[in-house]
């Protein structure tokens, strides 16, 4: 034992005085950084919307070119979708700001955290099912097209329909990635429920 | 633009008060000092970036806190995924602490090392109040900036105090 015990305050004050070791931050730098935050944010924002862009023009070239009328719809809803999509990215995933006014601590971790896990859980609703509904009906026009100038019927319609199961594959594949995302994001709000029941909120 | 020079002028002077307040806390959240400066750089980001929204419906000194444990708790979780930390709870620590072999002279260096080391174990409910009590806020404070009860509050203030006594009254150092 010592004979010179510390003082409560003495260990606040000493965590008071603790050696700064790291450079100050200028408004300079952290309004740099801030933007630089941003920069990236708008640069996958402006990735995708291209991609949706793209998407349209190339469909709407499909509505002037492609023969029969079911072509030509399954192209005007894959360009819906597309629309959709872009809507969707700036409304419902673009990232919120932290932190939200009102929020204590945990409470803003927990409502970042559920919106995260049921954007992934309802991810087919919002992506996934309005591209298959329109590629399913492009593909179904392409079924009951003339076939390709060379092209047996059944060879036709046999690439017509692996490219049909591909994409529902893919689409499959997203959807699971999403929904094992959304296990994840469960997981931290089990993890943050954990800590309140032991904080006895 | 008006609003950006307001909210700049509001950055400078958060950051002049509570910018060393944010480095100690960092420290206490990251252990390793590249990715303690980061953590650093992103609480005063999120900073900058949430003064243009600060509604005045608490003080900034809650504001700022708030916004400083948000990214430094975000941080833990990261990183606990990464790696998996075991974090104990006040009472774990309390538990602990009653097997410790104090020395009976120890540097203020090494008191702030154990007390960081100490910190560091804590879960994030549990390390907010002990930062908060160490920055000397009262319990009141602690309960607005935490969104904990202020029961739940004065009971872990009542624990890490004497978890601080028997650390680092009853001989000092470990």
């Amino acid at each position: 034992m010592s004979d010179n015990p510390i003082p409560p305050v003495d260990i606040k004050v000493m965590w008071k005085n603790q050696p700064r070791a790291i450079t100050r931050l200028g408004p300079e730098t952290v309004r740099r950084n801030a933007k630089r935050l941003q920069r990236r944010r708008l640069r996958v924002l402006i990735q995708e919307t291209f991609g949706a862009l793209a998407l349209i023009v190339v469909f709407g070239l499909y509505i002037r070119i492609l023969p029969g009328p079911l072509l030509k719809m399954g192209a005007g809803l894959m360009i819906v979708a597309a629309v959709f999509y872009v809507w969707c990215l700036f409304v419902l995933v673009r990232p919120r700001r932290v932190p939200d006014g009102a929020a204590a601590c945990l409470d803003f971790h927990r409502r970042e955290l559920e919106r995260q896990r049921d954007l992934c859980r309802g991810v087919w609703r919002w992506a996934i099912l309005p591209f298959v509904l329109a590629g399913t009906v492009v593909y179904a026009g392409r079924w009951v097209a003339v076939p390709s100038i060379g092209r047996s019927a059944w060879i036709d319609h046999l690439i017509v329909g692996g490219g049909a199961v591909l994409m529902l594959e893919s689409f499959v594949l997203v959807w699971l990635w999403n929904l094992h995302r959304a296990d994840r994001w469960q997981d931290q709000l089990d993890e943050l429920d954990g800590l309140d029941k032991e904080a006895g909120t | 633009m008006a609003g950006g020079d307001d909210q700049e002028q509001r950055y400078v002077a958060v950051a002049a008060e509570f910018g060393p307040a944010m480095e100690r806390l960092a420290g206490a959240y990251e252990a390793d000092p590249d990715l303690r400066c980061d953590l650093v750089q992103e609480i005063h980001l999120a900073l900058w970036r949430s003064l243009d929204r600060f509604d005045g419906r608490c003080s900034v000194r809650t504001w700022t806190y708030r916004v400083a444990h948000n990214v430094a708790t975000s941080h833990v979780l990261k990183r606990k995924r990464r790696r998996i930390d075991r974090l104990a709870s006040l009472e774990d620590v309390a538990e602990a602490a009653d097997g410790d072999d104090p020395e009976a002279t120890v540097g203020e260096r090494q008191v702030m090392e154990r007390l960081m080391v100490l910190i560091r174990a804590l879960k994030p409910a549990d390390r907010q109040v002990m930062l908060l009590y160490l920055e000397d806020l009262d319990a009141a404070a602690i309960s607005e900036v935490t969104g904990l009860s202020s029961g739940a509050v004065a009971v872990k203030i009542h624990r890490l105090k004497s978890i601080l006594a028997r650390r680092f009254h009853q001989g000092g150092a470990p």
